[in-house]
């Protein structure tokens, strides 16, 4: 309960700060473009590091063994690869100060069709994304917290809307620096402790080794073909991420850019230790029969407990961070697609600063209305994660930043092309051959559609005499 | 495209056709034949740094991403070879696929870097 009241006084001083800072819809959206390569690589990880960081991977660690590192394993690739396709013209194109949001970053790439969708997307991938995290704070509450599930949620989810309503990006960005700060600090030090509570990462291993040899091995209990798609969908994903790309907006100039992977690098390299620490060290504890699972999610709880209060304490924060700097993010995401985009792709004005903050708290409240109020619900809304985005958004924006022949009606084509697979192929998932990911599956369609209808029309452009264009 | 994109990048259709063909091999490899599926993936991984070059090429940059590719790949292959050994293959995951590249990539990147595109 004192860390939720500490969570409440810091959201509030923050938000006070925010509602001056933040005037006008560049300091809003973009942060004001201040960020330096520090604040925007940490606040970037934070956003992109959820709560499943810090109790589904090592979850799956236990399912699973090492087969899970195929997720994280393009973590040494990631950083870079999003500055060299992503970051480098999303800077120049940011340049000129009319792009604040992703779906106007869509709009200079493919034009207002793909801009319209683009806000679709994100707006249906946000408010079930944070359903999602809405749903994983009530959990998290009960689990880390000791604390009625409802109630750790709805603080959460407050702090968040408080100071992201009133303060924009230029409150989040700091907010999800200093929660970045924190969720790499203890997911180091949680895992150096997990692996020391099992006598250590060899003495872990040869546990496994003789009681669950299933899990280790390159693959552990995972089909190559399966451990080669997650390795493909979270590496190229990244490029898809709104929350990942509405962090190049942030920053203040170019040269940012030349250490901003080894930042992002270094943060997500240690916050990611936790899967593994915990995820190791927890697993051969079950092996030697000092832990019991009902549940594979169980293991960081539990593992955690038996570590003590202070270990449930921080893990408890951490991942209260993890899921705030994520939600903030969305959070604005949304706000900036209803308030900016969709106005804009039907040839509008744009509201201001006033009308966002309203959005916030309407998005707010319908995601975490939606998060509390079934568990089937969330089920089904946890499908348009990482996979969604990746479907719907990968092919115009990695393409359309390298290739000058987008069209319009191709990239929103795409989009929604890449969208339906993949919320269809999730619906049938366990019946899907091992290695066909649903979110690489939309967006390899997406591809072959945005190339072909473009190509098409520019064939059809070219043949209409130049006089009736 | 000029008018959405007025500091536009250029016209790469390299960059289309060998998207193209990664998502066309890869729905094919995933239902018909997922022993093609790791190559395939490999593949896509260490090829998308690559879309730099529409922007912007340079004799450093292509051996940048040679190098950056040959690093991956080892990490991956190395992997797969390991597949059956309990430790090893952990161990190789880690050191090799993992905490190897880690500062390599980043510092790589910084190495090819331009304050401007080209």
């Amino acid at each position: 309960m004192t860390i939720l009241l500490l969570l409440a006084l810091v959201a509030a001083i923050l938000a006070a700060w925010g509602s001056v800072a933040s005037r006008n819809p560049t300091d809003y959206f973009a942060a004001g473009r201040r960020g330096g390569v520090w604040l925007v690589g940490v606040a970037g990880t934070a956003a992109g590091v959820s709560a499943f960081t810090f109790v589904g991977g090592p979850g799956l660690f236990a399912l699973v063994g090492a087969g899970s590192l195929w997720m994280i394993l393009s973590a040494p690739l990631t950083g870079a690869l999003q500055c060299w396709v992503a970051g480098e013209p999303i800077v120049r194109l940011a340049r000129g100060g009319a792009i604040l949001t992703v779906p106007e970053l869509v709009a200079a790439c493919a034009g207002r069709p793909a801009q319209a969708v683009a806000a679709l997307v994100i707006v249906v991938g946000s408010v079930a994304s944070l359903a999602v995290q809405t749903k994983a704070a009530a959990v998290l509450g009960e689990v880390f917290l000791g604390v009625e599930g409802t109630l750790a949620a709805l603080v959460a989810m407050s702090a968040t809307a408080l100071y992201t309503a009133l303060g924009g990006m230029r409150a989040g960005l700091v907010a999800d620096a200093v929660q970045g700060g924190v969720m790499a600090v203890v997911a180091a030090g949680l895992a150096a402790w997990a692996l020391a509570a099992a006598g250590g990462p060899a003495a872990a291993l040869h546990t496994l080794s003789a009681h669950r040899p299933e899990l280790l091995g390159s693959f552990g209990a995972v089909p190559p073909a399966q451990a080669f798609a997650w390795y493909a969908l979270f590496c190229l994903g990244t490029l898809a991420q709104p929350h990942y790309l509405q962090k190049f907006l942030f920053l203040s100039d170019r040269s940012q850019l030349r250490w901003l992977p080894a930042v992002l690098t270094g943060a997500l390299a240690t916050t990611l230790t936790v899967w593994l620490g915990v995820g190791l060290a927890g697993s051969a504890l079950v092996a030697r029969g000092q832990l019991e699972l009902t549940h594979p999610d169980d293991l960081a709880p539990r593992l955690v407990a038996l570590l003590g209060p202070w270990a449930v304490a921080l893990a408890g924060t951490a991942a209260l961070a993890a899921l705030m700097s994520t939600s903030a993010s969305f959070l604005n995401l949304a706000a900036a697609a209803v308030t900016r985009d969709l106005p804009a792709s039907l040839g509008w004005a744009p509201r201001g600063v006033a009308a966002a903050r309203l959005a916030t708290l309407l998005v707010v409240a319908t995601a975490t209305a939606l998060g509390l109020a079934s568990d089937r619900a969330v089920a089904m809304l946890g499908l348009l994660g990482w996979g969604f985005f990746t479907a719907a958004l990968l092919p115009t924006v990695a393409l359309g930043l390298a290739w000058d022949s987008v069209r319009p009606v191709a990239a929103a084509t795409a989009m929604a092309a890449g969208a339906i697979v993949d919320l269809s192929l999730e619906a049938v998932r366990p019946a899907l051959p091992r290695g066909l990911e649903p979110g690489l599956a939309g967006a390899a369609v997406g591809t072959l559609v945005l190339v072909g209808l473009s190509l098409l029309a520019n064939r059809t452009a070219r043949a209409v005499p130049r006089g009736r264009r | 495209m000029a008018d959405h994109y007025p500091h536009g990048p250029c016209g790469h259709w390299r960059a289309a056709h060998g998207a193209c063909v990664l998502a066309a091999a890869y729905l094919l490899a995933a239902l018909w034949a997922p022993v093609l599926v790791p190559a395939v993936c490999a593949a896509a991984a260490v090829s998308a740094p690559a879309l730099v070059l529409a922007r912007r090429s340079s004799r450093r940059l292509v051996r940048t991403l040679l190098a950056v590719a040959v690093l991956v790949l080892v990490g991956l292959a190395g992997a797969a070879l390991l597949a059956e050994e309990r430790e090893g293959g952990v161990l190789w995951l880690v050191v090799a696929g993992f905490l190897a590249p880690l500062p390599v990539v980043p510092w790589l990147y910084a190495c090819s870097f331009e304050e401007e595109d080209r």
